[in-house]
């Protein structure tokens, strides 16, 4: 164990990684080409048909897609080989664009068009978060993930914007058409940069989609740690409120335009630059250890607006938050390593599209919250709620994986535990009083054994870091389990198949 | 045969030969600590689990022993029949035990 620990890597070397290389260019390409397809056909119905109603309906439909190509496509990148589905995904969207960028398309035509393009994203960016963790192994990884997160943020933004700017100076269909070349080019990038792997998990027997998105579903939300890191992923949807109401909110303030911009850039901004701080200066261990205060550190600082500050406060609060936001990575590098290689890109999907959707909600009940609310009262309410809901997603990742999470605790309570790692606290007295209540209620021959073997359990978790919480909690399900093993332990002896 | 119970006799199946104290088949379980001990017991009742004592002196290491568990042969042969009987079995779902070691 005391082996001397290799140089920590930086983010050089993650791009000297060629296959990174390949996929980051490609993710660029591709996020980018997909917010200006949205960008440039919101513009051409909207000069078609000179209904902002039905501009907003287009640019709302780019967010169902995810729900459908979330939890139907997917799970594609698990049962082929991921390369072949990231060059699939762009291939068709390239013909796809290409064809809204035909002339006399009909309105209805195109839409559907970008329904089906946009389909084609989640199971793309699914198998692209799927074989990053292939490509980058430990450290190099969560640099990786922080590097493809700023990327796609900073893509999103450029794509929206590039898309503005280029339907206006060439026109609408030559912009369609460069978005169609830019997603050959992402293909191609990835048929040529990124090494051929065999599936994940090959079909061996037939099972109709429906049955695989349940099993999907049964992985994420079957394991407790899973869920956990889940909810602290789509947390997301309480602490951009600020993002959703920006308009609004600064229009209160007396600010225009470019004040609702400042805002918008402003969170952006402060998640990007703290993401690689949070991962330079921060040790693997802590960063698990920091999620929990962290996430509801991101949601009560947006309680603050109660006391309605001016824009410049306002600012100051909201990069404070999207600072502790930057869990976010350590969420996301903890999944990756709870989630089976061969459920990889579904787990991803159920991920992305809860982030999406949960956004896309939390953005509408904050709009019609607006209506009838103060902005800042909305962005308070949900900063509270989020809080909440973030101290429960804490308190159950510090009691189901004591110390820093599940592997940690592997280590420490396993047999080859080294003295000085081991946070050692003591056994609380007042779990150790409800344990030994908890064995009054047994059978009184069964009694000394049980002491013995809660008490020596109790002092495990302890010694792996679980403070008073935790081990009361212990006490508890042990009460909680009692009366079944009085009649188990009552039961007659019998030997055999279970009844 | 309920999920729990699926998840702790993957768990022991992984390493039938291997002692494990009750912390550890959680651990490897992915259950959370203090609920497997009704099923444990049930198992032991059934004859497919064996339990003894650590060794060790409770009064000279200073604290309370570990009681270990390990499948007996007939237990984990019945054990895998069980299994692959299962109706909602853990397979099918492609949760698996993942070996210990950290994100780094």
């Amino acid at each position: 164990m005391s082996v001397q620990a290799p140089p920590r890597p930086r983010f050089r070397d993650v791009f000297a990684v060629r296959e990174f290389r390949a996929v980051w260019f490609s993710e660029i390409l591709s996020v980018a080409g997909d917010r200006l397809a949205l960008v440039a056909l919101t513009l051409l119905v909207f000069d078609r048909t000179k209904s902002p109603l039905l501009a907003a309906i287009v640019y709302a439909m780019g967010y169902l897609p995810w729900v459908i190509g979330g939890l139907c496509l997917t799970d594609l990148a698990d049962r082929r080989p991921r390369r072949q589905v990231m060059v699939a995904c762009d291939a068709a969207r390239a013909v796809l664009v290409a064809a809204m960028a035909m002339p006399g398309v009909p309105l209805l035509a195109l839409v559907a068009l970008l329904f089906a393009t946009t389909m084609f994203t989640p199971p793309f960016e699914s198998a692209r978060a799927a074989v990053t963790p292939d490509i980058l192994h430990g450290e190099l990884y969560i640099l990786g993930a922080a590097v493809t997160q700023t990327t796609f943020l900073a893509a999103q933004v450029a794509g929206a914007v590039g898309g503005g700017v280029a339907v206006v100076f060439i026109g609408t269909r030559p912009a369609l058409a460069t978005d169609s070349a830019t997603f050959v080019l992402s293909g191609l990038l990835i048929a040529f940069g990124l090494r051929a792997r065999p599936a994940a998990r090959p079909d061996t027997v037939q099972s109709s989609p429906w049955a695989r998105t349940r099993e999907g579903f049964r992985l994420v939300f079957g394991d407790r740690a899973l869920r956990t890191l889940l909810g602290f992923g789509w947390l997301v949807a309480f602490y951009t409120v600020p993002e959703g109401v920006a308009a609004p909110y600064t229009a209160r303030l007396g600010g225009g335009p470019i004040a609702t911009g400042l805002v918008l850039a402003s969170t952006a901004l402060a998640t990007t630059i703290v993401t690689p701080l949070f991962i330079r200066f921060v040790r693997a261990r802590q960063r698990l250890a920091l999620m929990g205060p962290l996430a509801t550190a991101a949601c009560a600082a947006l309680v603050l607006t109660t006391f309605r500050p001016g824009l410049a406060a306002s600012l100051v609060i909201f990069s404070v938050s999207a600072v502790f936001g930057s869990y976010q990575i350590a969420a996301n590098t903890a999944f990756v390593v709870r989630v089976p290689n061969e459920r990889r890109s579904q787990a991803f999907g159920i991920a992305n599209m809860g982030v999406v959707v949960g956004q896309g909600a939390g953005f509408v009940a904050a709009g019609a919250a607006s209506e009838v609310l103060a902005p800042a009262t909305v962005i308070a309410i949900g900063g509270g709620i989020g809080a909440i809901a973030a101290l429960i997603l804490a308190l159950r990742w510090r009691q189901g994986f004591p110390a820093t999470g599940r592997h940690a605790a592997q280590r420490t309570i396993g047999d080859a535990v080294d003295p000085r790692q081991q946070k050692a606290r003591k056994v609380a007295p007042s779990a150790n009083g409800l344990l030994t209540a908890t064995v009054r209620l047994l059978p009184a021959d069964h009694r000394n054994r049980y002491r013995q073997e809660y008490r020596s359990e109790l002092l495990d978790l302890a010694q792996a870091g679980a403070g008073r919480i935790g081990q009361l909690r212990y006490a508890f399900r042990q009460l909680r389990s009692a009366p079944q093993m009085w009649f188990t332990l009552r039961s007659p002896r019998r030997r055999g198949a279970m009844p | 045969m309920t999920l729990p119970t699926q998840l702790v006799l993957r768990a022991l199946l992984a390493e039938p030969t291997q002692e494990m104290y009750g912390l550890q088949i959680c651990q490897a379980a992915g259950l959370p600590s203090g609920t497997i001990h009704p099923i444990l017991a049930r198992f032991e009742k059934l004859g497919w689990l064996e339990s003894r004592w650590e060794d060790a002196n409770p009064h000279e290491e200073g604290r309370p022993r570990r009681r270990y568990y390990r499948l007996t042969e007939d237990g984990a042969e019945q054990a895998r029949i069980a299994m692959g009987r299962a109706t909602t079995s853990i397979s099918t779902i492609g949760l698996r035990a993942r070996p210990a070691g950290g994100l780094a």
